[in-house]
């Protein structure tokens, strides 16, 4: 009997036909007003390089299973899972508020609802991943709303339900912000400058749609700041909210600003090594996941 | 007198695709004796798997396997009905996962390493003519069969973690001996045992009843049992193993363990 025969033994051997181990990824995106433009075609592009990267690989492909949540005023399902063989990204487009708490309800009861089926399938599957991505501060209906899921939100990352990243998109205005009606003369006195001054000096030119049209670029220079030690103190102080301070209250791992369209393409190409790093880890495995490098 | 009971084995591991594309070496180990016990033998078989993250993780799942087997070699030979009596195999299956940690904390401290850097699981199983007996701690599976009744019983396949990715290492608990899940399947009803580490759960089993899928299994046992030479297996099952039909369906390290029994 030669060698070559003998390996044919065990071409008979057929193997039970069980399904992949699933990873479940939902993307959780803001589509609100303030996305119109550069970032969502940025977001649009991202996607469809997202949807490449976990198709290089067939087991990443196999092992993902990916669903869209988009949320404005409210928060719907754009793609419910799909497996990353066939997984194709909608176009999205913009408009209306932002409604956080909506968004990450819907995710979380998505998840979860996804975990029971593989468990009444009999797959194995991985820690579920998040990746929430707006532009804007909240403006759910009711503040408490937003405590119960951020409260929800702790509790399974506390439980290792799910692994959720956030990030936060600013552009060439800087971040997005609210200054309370009450807290507009502390402002202000913050900044040295009264309102008639910074409105002289052309602070209030660019007019961003549905904010006060202060540009904080212009303050900080008058203020002779730099603008993110402007809105520290501003925010230190209660003054200010913006998006990153309103989010790191509300979300266990601290977010992460995006501050041009690289980055934002960046943290989806991010997103899907990531995937590709947990589809394919074993037990005892440290995952690693891949360096931020968008940032640089 | 009756028959005398002689055992056929053989063993194969082989690194998984994503250890080879990594450079990662074969975490996976296995081992195995046959002692004589008045005129039959007494099949001892290990396996383990090294914890991916753990950096020399492929030394501990190669002393645990060795001090595992020599351990139950050494529990036959002191005290033979520890292979028939199952509260014995018992004792004995559980005294070689103590062993074997402690083997491997001995040697972290040696070595001047964290026992985290060794970790790995750990499967062991005893089968004579009367009794399989089998514990384990964290993943993989040992299944016992009846190669002509072709029936098959699952002694030990712990669940793991709520993910695919987590499991528990002899390492990781403090008594891992007492953790272990036991198992027993009598020797006659059942006359061949295999073992397997978690790379090849997926196709040897099927999830989640972790019951053996015989499609995969019987031609490799009948090939064990029927073959003119059996020192030949172990490469033929080396090159299956490591062969692109299995390395497309995991990508993990594999290693299985086979001993059928034969009456003469």
């Amino acid at each position: 009997m030669t060698t070559q025969d003998s390996v044919g033994v065990y071409d008979q051997a057929e193997f039970a036909d069980n399904p992949e181990a699933r990873c479940s990824i939902v993307l959780i995106l803001d589509v609100s007003g303030s996305m119109w433009g550069d970032k969502i075609d940025t977001v649009n592009q991202a996607l469809l390089k997202f949807s490449d990267i976990i198709r290089e690989d067939s087991v990443t492909a196999l092992r993902a299973d990916i669903a869209i949540i988009t949320f404005d005023d409210i928060a719907w399902v754009a793609q419910d899972f799909t497996n990353g063989a066939d997984f194709v990204p909608p176009v999205l487009s913009a408009s209306r508020g932002t409604n956080y708490s909506k968004a990450i309800n819907l995710a979380l009861d998505l998840i979860e609802t996804r975990k029971q089926s593989y468990r009444d399938g009999g797959v194995a599957y991985y820690r579920s991943l998040a990746y929430f991505l707006t532009d804007g501060i909240p403006e759910d209906d009711n503040p408490a709303d937003l405590e119960l899921a951020a409260q929800r939100l702790a509790e399974a990352e506390q439980n290792r339900n799910v692994a959720f990243f956030s990030f936060v998109v600013s552009d060439s205005d800087g971040p997005d912000f609210l200054i309370d009606g009450d807290k507009v003369d502390d402002f202000f006195r913050l900044v040295g400058h009264t309102h008639r001054e910074l409105s002289e000096a052309g602070a209030f030119g660019k007019g961003s749609e549905g904010g006060t049209g202060l540009d904080l670029n212009k303050v900080a220079q008058l203020a002779g700041l730099r603008l993110p030690e402007l809105i520290e103190r501003c925010v230190k102080q209660g003054i200010m909210r913006t998006a990153i301070t309103e989010l790191s209250r509300l979300v266990p791992r601290p977010p992460v600003e995006l501050t041009n369209m690289e980055q934002l393409d960046g943290s989806i190409q991010w997103l899907s090594r990531s995937v590709a790093a947990v589809s394919q880890s074993q037990p005892g495995d440290n995952i690693r996941l891949p360096h931020p490098d968008y940032l640089n | 007198m009756s028959s005398a009971h002689n055992w056929r084995v053989a063993v194969a591991t082989a690194a998984g695709s994503s250890h080879v594309r990594n450079n990662i070496p074969n975490q996976d180990a296995v081992d195995y004796c046959l002692v004589r016990v008045g005129s039959s033998q007494v099949a001892v078989v290990a396996i383990a798997d090294g914890a991916g993250s753990a950096p020399r993780s492929h030394e501990g799942s190669q002393i645990a396997v060795k001090v595992a087997v020599t351990s139950m070699v050494d529990g036959i030979r002191r005290r033979p009905p520890a292979a028939f009596l199952e509260h014995l195999a018992t004792s004995l299956v559980r005294e070689a996962i103590k062993r074997a940690k402690n083997a491997v904390v001995r040697y972290a401290k040696k070595q001047g390493v964290s026992v985290g850097d060794l970790a790995s699981t750990l499967v062991v199983a005893v089968a004579s003519e009367r009794l399989m007996t089998a514990a384990q701690v964290g993943d993989g599976a040992v299944v016992a069969f009846n190669i002509d009744s072709s029936a098959a019983r699952t002694l030990c396949a712990a669940d793991a973690g709520e993910y695919a990715n987590e499991t528990t290492f002899i390492t990781s608990r403090t008594r891992p001996h007492l953790a272990a899940h036991v198992g027993h399947a009598s020797g006659y009803d059942y006359d061949a045992l295999a073992l397997i580490t978690d790379g090849l759960q997926n196709l040897a089993l099927k999830m989640p009843e972790r019951e053996a899928f015989l499609g995969f299994w019987n031609p490799i046992l009948s090939d064990l049992s029927r073959t003119d030479e059996p020192e030949a297996v172990p490469a033929r099952l080396h090159s299956f193993i490591s062969g692109e039909r299995v390395r497309s369906r995991t990508t993990d390290d594999v290693s299985i363990a086979i001993a059928v029994r034969s009456n003469y």
